[in-house]
C-alpha cells in the first residue's frame, strides 16, 4: 500500500443475488470481467478505484454455454477462446471468424464476451458481427433497489458513434442470445490493427440469404473504434431482393451510397478508412456475384 | 492486499496493491530482469509470463488475479527441458530474436508448441505424429510481439524445427 | 572465468521519473511542486554541480530545461520516490505554467555544399530536357516499448552507473560533466540492449546525469525505467536533372533540407554521408549539391541507423529509375551503359564491372525485365486498382555501395582504440568499451583465431569497467566495418613480436581514417544489388511484398552466414519500415546471393541494403499505381493521395 493509492477494495460475487447487494451499496464499482480493455488503457496504473472492484470471475452462471433449437446461450464471463472452441459446431462461421481475430490464442483466453461487449466507447469485432446475427443481450438494470431484466438487441445497445447505453448507471450484461439461423453468405473482415492503431482501423460484416440467384434478408455492419458504429438500413433494403449477380454500377453506386452516409454521419472517419471501408463492401457484392455464376 | 501465489518456483506473500499489473510487480517489487517492458496499453507482447502453465501477457492480470496462481518467468523456464527444443531450434537457424523481444518471443513459441504437439488433448491421447501446422494461426500467435527484428518466415521455422525436437524427444521418452 | 556483475542496488533504491514538458515552443513561466515528504527527492536545474548540457562532439542541447522549451517531451525535472505508484501520482500533480514565446522554428544556417563540374556548361547541351523532383524521407511510426534500467549508486566515493549505452565513454563524460563527481570516480557498467535506430547513444548518458543527480543529492541509490526512442531526421530533397534524349544525364543540381528538431548535432558528419548518398554512381559532367539544416521544435533527431547514407542513395537510386523511365530505357540496361569507375566522387568504390556482373545476376535471377516489361503494359489498364481485377503490379532494380564508419573529414572524433594482449598460455584478452556479445563479437573471435592461431575459447573480453578503453560509440556498423580493421592490424603487430618477445604482448591500434584519395568521403569494397517485386493490394490499399533478390558483391567475409543473416534482417526491417507488408505465401522469398572476392575486411553493407531496398520499394510502387510516389515511408495515405492523383 502507498499513500495517496488506496489499494482498491475487491468483492467477489458468487451469483447474481450476491451481485445485486453489493452493486446496491457500492454503485460506482468497476464491474471487471476479463479486465483486457481496462488494464490496456494507458491511465490505467496507478489510478484508483474508490468504489472498489466487482471481479465477476466466480460468478458460474455468467459462464454457462446452453442451447435449444432455436438459439444459443452465452453467458458474460465466457472467454472468447471457450466460445470458439465450444462453439465450433453450431456457431455461424462469421462469428468464429470474428473471434479467430479478436487478439492471439493468449489474448482470447482472457477476453470475455461481455466485457467485449460492454467497453464503454469503443466498439470492435464482436459487437460488429452480433450486429448483424439476430442476437440480443440480456441486461439487468439496478436502480434505487430495484432489479429489472430486459432483452436488448445488440444493434441497439449501441448509438452511431459506437457508445455503450445499458439504460441504466449500474446494469450487469449476463448473457447474449444467438440465434441459430442465418445466412448462407457471410463475410467479416477487420482492417488495421484494432489495438494498437485504432484511429486507423475499421472492421465490416455482412451476411445475407441467397434464394434462387436472389438476395434476401441482408444485415451489414461498419465499424470504426470510437468514431462510428454503423448499420445501414438504406443499403441493407436495396441489397435485399437484388438478382444475382449485381451490376457492376450498382455495386459501384452502392459502395459510393456507403461512403456518403458515412460522410454524413460520422465527421471523424478519415479518408483512408472511407476508402477502406468501401473498397471491402465491393468486394463482397463482387464475391457474391462471382459465386452466383456457380 | 497480501497476495499468496507461487512465482519461478518460490512461495511467496506480496504485500502490494490489489490491482497492480503482474507486469510492474514482477519487475519493481520482485527485480525480475527477463521483463523489461511496459507498454501501457500499447500491446507490445514482451511481457509474456506463464500462468498456471499457459502464455498469458502479464501487463494484463491484476494482482488479485494472481491469488494461489503459479506463475512461471523466463528466468526459471529458461532452465526447463522444453526450453532446450526452442534453444537448439534457434541455433540450427542460425537465428534468434533480439535481446529485447527473446524473452517474449520464445515463450510464445511455446505456447504455439503446447498447441501444436497436442499437450493438452482433452482426451488425453497421445499427440499424432506429424500434425500438418497451421501457418496462418501460427503467424497470427507470434504477431502477437510486434518487435520487428524477425520476420515470419524465420519464425515459422524455428517453430517447426523445435517442433519436430519437441515430438521427438517424447516419442524417446513414451518409448 | 567468472562474471563480474555491477553492484546490485540495495533496499532504499529510489525510482525516478522525469517530468517533461506538455508544450513546445514556449517558455516556462513557473513550476509548482507538490508538497513531498523527505522519503522524496526532486531534482532540477538548480541541482546541477556541473553544465547544465549533453555534448555531441561540438554542440550540446540542454539537461533540463527551466526556461525555453524547445520541445514538446523537453525534461524539466525529476522526482525519485520510494516507489513508481508513488512519483507517478506526485508527478501527476506538478504543475507547470507556461507563456507564449516568439516562434523559434529555425533555419538560415549556412548550407553545405558540394560541387564538381560546371552545371552551366552541361546544361547547355542542345536537346537537353529536365526532370525536377522533391523527395520526403518523413518521420517512421515505430514504436518502441522496452523499458531501460538506468541506475545510479555512489559506493565509497566512486559512482556506479548501470545502463544499456553505445557510448559508454560518453556516459561516463556526461555525468562527470553535469554532476561535477570526478571522472576517475565514475564507472559504467554496461548492460546488452537492442538498438536497430541508435536509441541507445547519446539519451542514455542524459539519463544517466538525471539518475545521478538523484543519488548523490539523496545519499542513496536511484533508477530510472525509460522507454528510449530515436527519432529519424527529416529530410526533403529537391532533384533537378538535365538529360538528354540518349539517356545521358548531363548535370544534376540537389537542394536538400534536413529538420533535426530542436538541436543541431552531428550536422557535419551528416552532411558527409548525406553527400555521398546524394552523389550518384552514374556518369555526370556537373553536379551542385546544397544540404541546409534546420530547426523545428520536435524532439532532437540524428543518428537513425546511420546519419542519413541510406535515405540519401535511396532518393538517388530511386530518381534515376525515374529517368531512365523518362529516357525509354529500361533500369538495368540504362545502369549497364552509364555505370563508370569513378562516377561517385564522394565514395572510393570498387570497379564498376563488378556492380554490372551482380546487377546482371539479380536481373536474371528474379526475371526482372520480363516482369517489368509485363507491368508496363497495365498502364493501359482503364480502371487500376479495381477491387474486380486486380492488376497492380510493380518490379524494380536498385544498387548501393556499401560504407561504414566516419567519414574522411571527420576530424571531432578523436580517434578510438582497441587493445589485444596475448598472454602467456596462449590466452587472448580483448580490451574494447563495444559490446562483446552478437555475431559481430564473433566475427573479432574468428579472425584472432585465424590470424594467431587460437582456440576461440580462449578469447575473452576485460569486463572491469575501470580497465576498459574507449573504443567509440556504437554507430555506422563499427562494429563490422572499423573494428575487425583494427583487430586484424593489432594481431599482425602481436605476431611480428611473437616468439620474439616474451609474453604478455599488447598491442593498441587506433581506428583508421577513411582514405581521403581524390576527395572521396568513404572507401567502399562491397556492392549490394537489389530486384523487389510487389503487388498493390486493391481493397486495403497496401504494398504487399511478393519477393526480394540480393546480390552482394563483397571481399571474403569472415563469416558469411553472418552477412547473410544481417542481409535478411536489414531488408525484413527496411521494408516494413517503409511500408511494405511482407507476404507469407508460399511464392514469397527473400533470396540473398553473396559474391566473395579478395582477401580484404569487406565494408558493412547495411546501410547499402537498406538503401536499395528503399528506392527498389519505392519505384515499385510507382509502377505498380502508375504515378510518382515521393513520400517516404508509403503508407495508406500516400497511395490513397496517388491514387487520387494528389502529390
Amino acid at each position: 500500500m502507498y499513500e495517496g493509492v488506496r489499494s482498491p477494495l475487491i468483492y467477489t460475487p458468487r451469483s447474481i443475488g450476491e451481485f445485486s447487494t453489493i452493486i446496491a451499496r457500492h454503485s460506482q464499482a468497476i464491474l471487471w470481467a476479463g479486465g483486457t480493455h481496462l488494464m490496456s488503457r494507458s491511465d490505467y496504473y496507478p489510478g484508483e478505484a474508490r468504489d472498489g472492484i466487482i471481479d465477476l470471475s466466480y460468478m458460474e452462471e455468467l459462464k454457462r454455454i446452453t442451447r435449444n433449437d432455436r438459439y444459443v446461450e452465452i453467458g458474460a464471463m465466457v472467454t472468447a477462446r471457450q466460445l470458439l472452441s465450444a462453439g465450433r459446431l453450431l456457431l455461424p462461421p462469421i462469428l468464429q471468424d470474428t473471434l479467430r481475430s479478436m487478439g492471439t490464442q493468449i489474448v482470447r483466453r482472457q477476453v470475455t464476451i461481455g466485457g467485449s461487449l460492454c467497453i464503454s466507447d469503443e466498439r470492435l469485432s464482436l459487437s460488429t458481427t452480433l450486429a448483424i446475427l439476430a442476437s440480443s443481450a440480456e441486461v439487468k438494470r439496478y436502480d434505487q433497489g430495484k432489479v429489472t431484466t430486459h432483452w436488448i438487441p445488440i444493434a441497439k445497445l449501441y448509438d452511431k458513434d459506437g457508445r455503450l447505453n445499458l439504460g441504466s448507471k449500474s446494469a450487469l450484461l449476463t448473457r447474449i442470445r444467438i440465434g441459430l439461423e442465418f445466412g448462407d453468405f457471410q463475410r467479416f473482415v477487420v482492417f488495421g490493427d484494432p489495438i494498437r492503431r485504432s484511429d486507423e482501423c475499421g472492421i465490416v460484416a455482412l451476411q445475407a440469404k441467397r434464394e434462387q440467384n436472389g438476395l434476401s434478408e441482408v444485415q451489414f455492419c461498419v465499424t470504426f473504434p470510437r468514431k462510428a458504429f454503423h448499420i445501414s438500413k438504406d443499403i441493407e433494403s436495396k441489397l435485399s431482393g437484388s438478382a444475382l449477380p449485381i451490376h457492376p454500377e450498382k455495386v459501384n453506386t452502392l459502395s459510393h451510397e456507403l461512403v456518403a452516409e458515412l460522410t454524413k454521419m460520422h465527421s471523424t472517419i478519415s479518408d483512408l478508412q472511407l476508402e477502406r471501408a468501401r473498397r471491402i463492401f465491393e468486394s463482397f457484392l463482387h464475391d457474391l456475384n462471382s459465386q452466383s455464376l456457380f | 492486499m497480501k497476495i499468496e501465489c507461487n512465482i519461478d518456483g518460490k512461495a511467496l506473500s506480496l504485500s502490494v496493491n490489489s490491482n497492480k499489473p503482474l507486469s510492474l510487480i514482477l519487475m519493481e517489487d520482485l527485480g525480475n530482469q527477463s521483463l523489461t517492458s511496459y507498454c501501457r496499453g500499447n500491446a507490445c507482447g514482451n511481457c509474456i509470463v506463464m500462468v498456471n502453465d499457459e502464455a498469458a501477457l502479464s501487463c494484463l492480470i491484476p494482482a488479485f488475479r494472481i491469488r494461489g496462481a503459479k506463475i512461471r518467468t523466463f528466468e526459471s523456464y529458461q532452465r526447463s527441458r522444453q526450453y532446450r527444443d526452442i534453444e537448439r531450434a534457434y541455433k540450427a537457424t542460425g537465428t534468434k530474436p533480439c535481446p529485447a523481444c527473446y524473452n517474449a518471443r520464445t515463450l510464445i513459441i511455446e505456447s504455439i508448441l503446447q498447441d501444436q504437439s497436442g499437450a493438452k488433448q482433452q482426451n488425453g491421447a497421445p499427440a499424432a505424429k506429424d500434425v500438418k501446422l497451421d501457418k496462418e494461426k501460427i503467424i497470427r500467435e507470434l504477431s502477437l510481439n510486434t518487435c520487428q527484428c524477425m520476420d515470419m518466415a524465420e519464425l515459422i521455422q524455428i517453430v517447426e524445427i523445435a517442433l519436430g525436437y519437441r515430438n521427438r524427444r517424447r516419442r524417446v521418452r513414451r518409448s | 572465468m567468472t562474471e563480474k556483475r555491477p553492484p546490485t542496488p540495495k533496499l532504499g533504491t529510489l525510482t525516478g521519473l522525469i517530468v517533461r514538458t506538455t508544450v513546445a515552443g514556449a517558455k516556462i513561466r513557473h513550476i509548482t511542486l507538490p508538497t513531498l515528504d523527505n522519503r522524496f527527492t526532486v531534482v532540477g536545474t538548480r541541482d546541477i554541480g556541473g553544465t547544465n548540457r549533453v555534448k555531441a562532439m561540438v554542440n550540446s542541447m540542454p539537461l533540463f530545461t527551466s526556461s525555453a522549451v524547445s520541445y514538446k517531451g523537453q525534461p524539466v525535472l525529476a522526482i525519485f520516490g520510494p516507489d513508481s505508484e508513488s512519483i507517478e501520482l506526485a508527478a501527476r500533480e506538478v504543475v507547470i505554467e507556461y507563456e507564449a514565446e516568439e516562434g523559434q522554428e529555425g533555419g538560415g544556417a549556412t548550407p553545405y555544399t558540394w560541387a564538381f563540374g560546371s552545371l552551366e556548361e552541361a546544361t547547355a547541351v542542345e536537346g537537353v530536357q529536365s526532370i525536377e523532383r522533391t523527395y520526403r524521407y518523413g518521420k517512421l511510426d515505430t514504436v518502441n516499448s522496452t523499458l531501460s534500467r538506468i541506475s545510479a549508486q555512489l559506493i565509497g566515493g566512486d559512482l556506479h552507473i548501470t545502463l544499456p549505452t553505445q557510448w559508454p565513454h560518453h556516459v561516463r563524460e556526461t555525468v562527470a560533466e553535469v554532476t561535477g563527481h570526478p571522472k576517475k570516480r565514475i564507472f559504467v557498467h554496461c548492460e546488452s540492449f537492442h538498438a536497430p535506430h541508435d536509441e541507445m547513444l547519446l539519451t542514455p548518458s542524459l539519463l544517466a546525469a538525471v539518475a545521478a543527480l538523484g543519488s548523490l543529492k539523496s545519499g542513496t541509490a536511484a533508477q530510472l525505467f525509460c522507454v528510449i526512442s530515436s527519432r529519424r531526421p527529416e529530410l526533403t530533397i529537391k532533384r533537378k536533372s538535365w538529360y538528354t534524349a540518349d539517356g545521358r544525364v548531363h548535370g544534376e543540381r540537389i537542394e536538400a533540407e534536413v529538420d533535426q528538431g530542436a538541436a543541431l548535432l552531428f550536422s557535419d558528419e551528416m552532411a558527409n554521408h548525406l553527400a555521398a548518398g546524394l552523389t550518384p554512381i552514374y556518369d555526370l559532367e556537373a553536379l551542385s549539391i546544397s544540404i541546409t539544416f534546420t530547426t523545428s521544435a520536435k524532439e532532437p533527431a540524428h543518428f537513425h541507423g546511420d546519419l542519413g547514407y541510406s535515405d540519401a542513395q535511396a532518393c538517388t537510386e530511386a530518381h534515376y529509375n525515374t529517368i531512365t523511365k523518362l529516357t525509354g530505357y529500361n533500369p538495368l540496361t540504362w545502369r549497364l551503359k552509364f555505370l563508370t569507375d569513378g562516377g561517385n566522387h564522394a565514395i572510393k568504390t570498387e570497379k564498376s564491372a563488378k556492380l554490372k556482373e551482380i546487377l546482371e545476376d539479380v536481373s536474371e535471377r528474379s526475371g526482372f525485365l520480363r516482369k517489368r516489361a509485363a507491368y508496363e503494359m497495365q498502364a493501359h489498364m482503364k480502371v487500376k486498382l479495381s477491387t474486380f481485377l486486380n492488376y497492380s503490379r510493380g518490379a524494380a532494380i536498385a544498387c548501393a555501395p556499401g560504407i561504414s564508419g566516419f567519414s574522411s573529414e571527420c576530424r571531432q572524433m578523436v580517434q578510438q582504440a582497441v587493445q589485444i594482449t596475448l598472454n602467456p598460455n596462449n590466452k587472448v584478452e580483448v580490451n574494447t568499451s563495444l559490446p562483446a556479445s552478437g555475431s559481430s563479437a564473433e566475427v573479432w573471435k574468428q579472425i584472432i583465431k585465424e590470424e594467431l592461431a587460437i582456440d576461440r575459447g580462449d578469447i575473452t573480453f576485460i569486463e572491469d569497467c575501470s580497465r576498459v578503453i574507449d573504443s567509440g560509440p556504437v554507430v555506422l556498423s563499427v562494429a563490422i566495418g572499423r573494428m575487425p580493421q583494427q583487430i586484424k592490424r593489432a594481431c599482425a603487430l602481436i605476431k611480428e613480436k611473437r616468439f620474439v618477445q616474451p609474453l604478455p604482448i599488447c598491442e593498441s591500434v587506433l581506428s583508421p581514417r577513411q582514405s581521403s584519395a581524390g576527395g572521396a568521403l568513404f572507401t567502399s569494397n562491397t556492392w549490394v544489388a537489389i530486384a523487389l517485386e510487389l503487388q498493390i493490394d486493391a481493397i486495403l490499399l497496401q504494398p504487399v511484398i511478393r519477393s526480394v533478390w540480393a546480390t552482394i558483391a563483397m571481399s571474403k567475409a569472415p563469416n558469411e552466414e553472418i552477412v547473410r543473416n544481417k542481409a535478411h534482417q536489414s531488408i525484413v526491417r527496411a521494408l516494413r519500415e517503409a511500408g511494405g507488408v511482407l507476404s507469407y505465401t508460399s511464392n514469397f522469398t527473400i533470396d540473398i546471393k553473396i559474391v566473395s572476392e579478395g582477401e580484404q575486411l569487406p565494408s558493412s553493407i547495411s546501410s547499402a541494403v537498406r538503401a536499395a531496398v528503399n528506392s527498389a520499394f519505392q519505384s515499385a510502387v510507382e509502377q505498380a499505381l502508375g504515378s510518382a510516389v515521393t513520400r517516404f515511408p508509403i503508407d495508406g495515405n500516400v497511395l490513397l493521395s496517388a491514387i487520387r492523383g494528389k502529390s
